[in-house]
């Protein structure tokens, strides 16, 4: 391979590569656009709360994957580097979960607001 | 600055180095693991002598006046002063004793060695993960001498007690609890030092072992005790972010008037808004206990993983099933971090929660039941060399087995119910770490003291330290498991104010005597450790005969620690081999002839 | 930066990757739990209150959160992101004057971040919406179709002694904003509530020789019913009053908010002193491609402090 042959090649992989990092910051603003679209959208009413939620994190798990998959270069790496990340994200998810009984049900109130959280969890 | 010297120091190996740059800052990584051996030997008498301090106490709540003993003492400590001594003993015993000794002392110096490999991945990082300990120690020791005291709302620290402060306007001067004013924040801060110096190390020492392996050196050629030290540091690294976030949010529960801890309504305490928002005690105890639950096992595993090496040394004989152990660690450490409610079974947490996690807890047994058959398996029918480090490493089984067993019992809730914050978990925690991971650690320094230091501790002072050692520990914790299951509350400043505890008084003061002659033994240590340093007979390049790669490089090794980069050939318990010359084959000789090759 | 000892080539033990990119992703996943551990306890924190009103987590409206500026936030972010990617690209293709240029401008774009973000904690300040300040006593409020308390249980009268000493630190700081309003000149409409709120507030006196008549002053409760409605009128003027509003779990938005948006301001900083010093090492020539490596890893961690935002955003703004 000639070095002009080699260097045209990596050039060309190159600007594709400038094209993905390119599409992908316009997909991102795009999609910063739609979530707040959709929080307005809850405002005037058009759509009700629930879907506006799913569609804002759905668009937030979309614009986190877009990031590391492109920019963090995991579409290279993820055979390299995901058993590093995908044990942390069961982690954290399970911590969440865990806390859910505790911090969020039993301090649910389907009681009077005024008087403190009783929890409903029965007497124990 | 010393960072551009220190830049041109390491591409010159000829470059002689400075007294501060060699022992003070170095960023070797043997200089930095005998650094924290040293401060956690200092801080293992501070800690001790908080623990006689609580053991006077409850051995002798109204002083001490034996017809055999000469001293008397009718003082009486105050309840606070009691409260301080247990909560800062636990709290330095953990976190700047047996962690700092464990993953900083032996993980530095034992890592690159075993692996084969010049220092860590990245020794500057390496330095400051020791000196980001300094500030911890300052605040640490001087949380004893601010306003108020040290901290005393238990190492665990749960809010209310630990995070409220008093009228407003009276900030840290009236705080809920008389420690939980500036020794509290002392608290809080040193051990965010901590937090953010094991973290710095735990990168390092996993990115080392990933990736600076000598050639041949494959995951499953490493020794017991760097699969220890990985595992450990994974562990580390995962769990160590959630106290970080513990003890921010409490730190600002005490200085920002935050809420994160304090629940609404109730009393009126200067920091605390009510009304409909607050947030809720039980947090912090999920968030506290999803990091020190993991990090109790940080505090046995490099001692198993030490242990193993060990008894195989001195057994003369392969590790009993080295994949299964190596999985079994791995079990150990999964399963840590899925059982940290059994902490809280009493907490009021909701009660189906408690069932995962006593079950989980109960899996717990048996990968280190695996560990313990292995370990017992690597013995059998070998001829055992009882030198003090195997003494101390055969004691850590056996001593496991006891600790492990009593966690078998509290494990299941309803029997925890009975026991929690009995003298029964003061016995298992004692008999963990005390009898296990301190056991551990000592047959580790009696095992790496010639390569640390080029010469060899005196082995009959050893062995009588270890006998003593072993009758004292057992006389001290052993009767804990029985006045807890008479029902002594542990914590408690004066247990003579109960008739129900009046037949196991005589218990408390026995342990007490016990516990204080178990520190006089101590002083064995000491002075073999000191005298030896200077004067203890010259250690050659592997005294032990192990097969380990630290043991190819001189005793100590020097800057690089290998003349040449080692090539590995083989597991590392190739003992006993009939058809060879020695009854060891270290890992980087090239193969004998007339001996077959390893199948892996 | 911290002097990494390479193992030589790959054909090694080890992963097919430079040890500092296996060191920065370790480095990547301790953050991502500290950062699990901060939103994680927000989220559960939120959804263990009430989800009826009045009594329910605050609106961005009710504490003065603009969302637009979240979101222009969140857009800076990702030019940011894009401009240090370009940046690596750059060093790679050996383009130094290139990569030099887009480093600046991911510093720029760092520090307009921050600005607006100093922005956005500034009006909180002027607001007083601080943890352990805002109001949180409860007032029985028959119009919203709630029972009031019933007050001849002992239970009852315990409790509502206990809010109303609590409650007392609140009424206190409004007494003090209330006489620093008096002081000052404002819309007389507005002057007047607050000063009529002041004197109720205000233990009466008595000239001498004359008889005090005792009025019962408001408790914490009305006088934050009171502020509020102040506030609002207040606002439709288009008028900022420093005086702290009562919000129901007004301290634990507080509490929350800071924390998440400070640590993260925090990560920013950090990023932006590192962007900080490759700019200072480029511009005294010290800068080569053999570089890239590195401005890939701090890309890394760009991108993390992005993504961290990128969630941050909806949680705290949107939803």
């Amino acid at each position: 391979m000639t070095e002009t042959g080699h260097a045209t090649t990596h050039d060309a992989a190159h600007d594709l590569r400038v094209k993905a990092y390119f599409t992908v910051f316009i997909a991102l603003s795009i999609f910063t656009a739609v979530s707040f679209i959709a929080n307005e959208a809850v405002r005037q009413g058009w759509i009700n709360l629930y879907t506006s939620v799913t569609i804002i994190l759905a668009v937030a798990v979309v614009k986190a994957v877009l990031v590391g998959l492109i920019f963090m270069h995991l579409n290279f790496d993820w055979g390299r580097v995901y058993f590093i990340i995908v044990p942390i994200f069961i982690l954290g998810v399970m911590m969440m979960m865990v806390l859910l009984p505790d911090i969020v049900i039993a301090w649910q109130p389907s009681q009077n607001p005024l008087e403190p959280p009783v929890s409903t969890t029965g007497t124990r | 600055m010393s960072v551009s010297h220190s830049h041109s120091a390491e591409t010159h190996a000829h470059h002689e180095l400075s007294f501060l740059r060699k022992y003070i800052f170095s960023e070797d990584h043997k200089i930095i693991g005998i650094q924290f051996l040293f401060s956690g030997l200092i801080f293992f008498l501070i800690g001790g002598t908080l623990a006689l301090l609580v053991r006077l106490q409850v051995g002798f709540p109204k002083g001490v006046n034996l017809p055999w003993f000469p001293i008397s003492w009718g003082g009486r400590m105050s309840p606070d002063f009691y409260a301080m001594a247990f909560s800062m003993h636990a709290t330095i015993m953990i976190f700047f004793v047996i962690i700092p000794l464990l993953t900083g002392a032996f993980g530095n110096f034992t890592i690159p060695l075993m692996i084969g490999a010049k220092d860590m991945a990245f020794p500057k990082l390496n330095m400051m993960s020791y000196w980001f300990m300094w500030p911890a120690f300052a605040v640490i020791l001087s949380s004893f001498f601010v306003e108020g005291g040290a901290g005393a709302s238990g190492w665990t620290s749960y809010p209310l007690l630990a995070s409220a402060t008093m009228p407003a306007g009276e900030g840290f001067h009236s705080p809920a609890s008389p420690h939980s004013g500036y020794g509290q924040i002392c608290w809080l801060v040193a051990l965010l030092f901590v937090g953010v110096s094991s973290m710095m190390g735990s990168i390092n020492y996993m990115t080392t072992i990933i990736n600076l392996r000598a050639p041949g050196m494959t995951m499953f050629r490493m020794p017991m005790t760097v699969w220890a030290m990985f595992i450990t540091a994974i562990l580390q690294s995962m769990a160590l972010p959630v106290l970080t976030v513990a003890l921010i949010l409490q730190l600002l529960d005490k200085t920002i008037n935050t809420t994160f801890f304090l629940p609404p309504g109730g009393a009126a305490f200067g920091n605390w808004h009510t009304g409909p928002g607050g947030g809720q005690t039980l947090l912090w105890q999920h968030l506290f206990w999803f990091y020190s639950h993991p990090a109790v096992y940080i505090m046995i595993l490099p001692a198993m993983g030490m242990v193993s090496d060990i008894i195989s040394t001195f057994a003369r004989k392969h590790l009993f099933g080295y994949k299964p152990m190596v999985l079994a660690i791995a079990g150990i450490a999964g399963l840590g971090f899925i059982v940290w409610g059994h902490h809280m079974f009493q907490s009021g947490m909701d009660p189906r929660l408690g069932t995962g996690f006593m079950i989980a807890t109960i899996m717990i047994a048996l990968p280190s039941a695996v560990k313990t058959f292995n370990w017992l398996g690597t013995v059998w029918g070998a001829n055992i060399q009882y030198t003090t480090a195997m003494l101390n490493a055969l004691a850590f089984v056996a001593m496991f087995v006891i600790g492990g067993l009593s966690g078998i019992f509290m494990a299941a809730t309803p029997v925890d119910v009975y026991f929690h914050d009995t003298y029964f978990i003061v016995a298992h925690i004692h008999y963990v770490l005390f009898m296990s991971s301190i056991f551990g650690i000592f047959g580790g320094i009696y095992y790496w003291f010639p390569k640390m230091f080029g010469r060899l501790m005196n082995e009959k002072w050893g062995k009588i330290h270890f006998a003593l050692t072993f009758l004292f520990s057992n006389c001290t914790f052993f009767p804990m498991h029985i006045i807890g299951i008479a029902g002594h509350p542990r914590r408690y400043y004066d247990s003579t104010l109960y008739r129900f505890l009046d037949n196991v008084q005589p218990l408390n003061q026995f342990m007490t005597i016990s516990a204080f002659l178990l520190a006089l033994v101590q002083i064995i240590f000491l002075v073999n450790f000191f005298w030896s340093l200077f004067r203890g007979a010259k250690a050659g390049m592997n005294p032990w005969r192990s097969n380990t790669l630290e043991w190819t490089a001189p005793s100590p090794p020097p800057h690089g620690n290998f003349i040449q980069t080692p090539i590995v050939r083989r597991g590392p318990y190739e003992y006993g081999n009939p058809e060879a010359e020695e009854d060891y084959l270290p890992q980087a000789e090239p193969q004998p002839s007339g001996v077959p090759a390893p199948a892996h | 930066m911290t002097q990494a000892v390479y193992d030589t080539p790959q054909e090694h033990m080890g992963m097919p990757l430079p040890t500092p990119k296996v060191a920065m992703w370790l480095f990547l996943v301790t953050e991502i739990m500290f950062f699990t551990a901060l939103i994680g306890t927000y989220i559960v924190l939120r959804h263990g209150t009430p989800a009826q009103s009045p009594f329910k987590w605050p609106t961005p409206h009710q504490v003065h959160l603009i969302e637009w500026i979240g979101a222009l936030n969140t857009f800076v972010l990702i030019c940011s992101s894009f401009t240090v990617v370009l940046a690596h690209h750059a060093a790679v293709k050996a383009d130094m004057k290139k990569a030099t240029l887009y480093v600046a401008l991911t510093l720029a774009l760092g520090t307009v971040f921050l600005v607006i973000k100093a922005y956005e904690y500034n009006s909180k300040f002027e607001h007083d919406i601080l943890p352990g300040h805002i109001g949180e006593s409860r007032l029985p409020d028959p119009k919203l179709g709630e029972p009031t308390i019933a007050l001849d249980t002992p239970r009852a009268i315990e409790r509502e002694k206990h809010e109303h000493a609590v409650g007392m630190q609140y009424f206190h700081r409004v007494q003090l904003q209330l006489e620093a309003i008096k002081k000052s000149s404002l819309d007389a409409e507005i002057q007047k509530e607050c000063n009529t709120l002041l004197d109720e507030m205000t233990a009466p006196t008595a000239a001498e020789g004359q008889a005090v008549v005792f009025h019962r002053p408001p408790s914490p409760a009305e006088v934050g019913t009171r502020v509020n409605e102040i506030l609002e009128k207040a606002e439709a003027k288009g008028i900022t009053l420093h005086l702290t509003p009562a919000i129901p779990f007004g301290n634990l938005w507080a509490s929350c908010y800071f924390a998440m948006t400070g640590f993260h301001a925090l990560h920013v900083f950090g990023g932006i002193v590192v962007f900080a010093l490759i700019l200072l090492m480029a511009l005294i020539g010290r800068l080569g491609p053999q570089h890239a490596t590195m401005l890939e890893l701090i890309g890394l961690y760009w991108h993390f402090v992005d993504i961290v935002w990128i969630f941050l955003f909806p949680l705290l703004y949107l939803v």
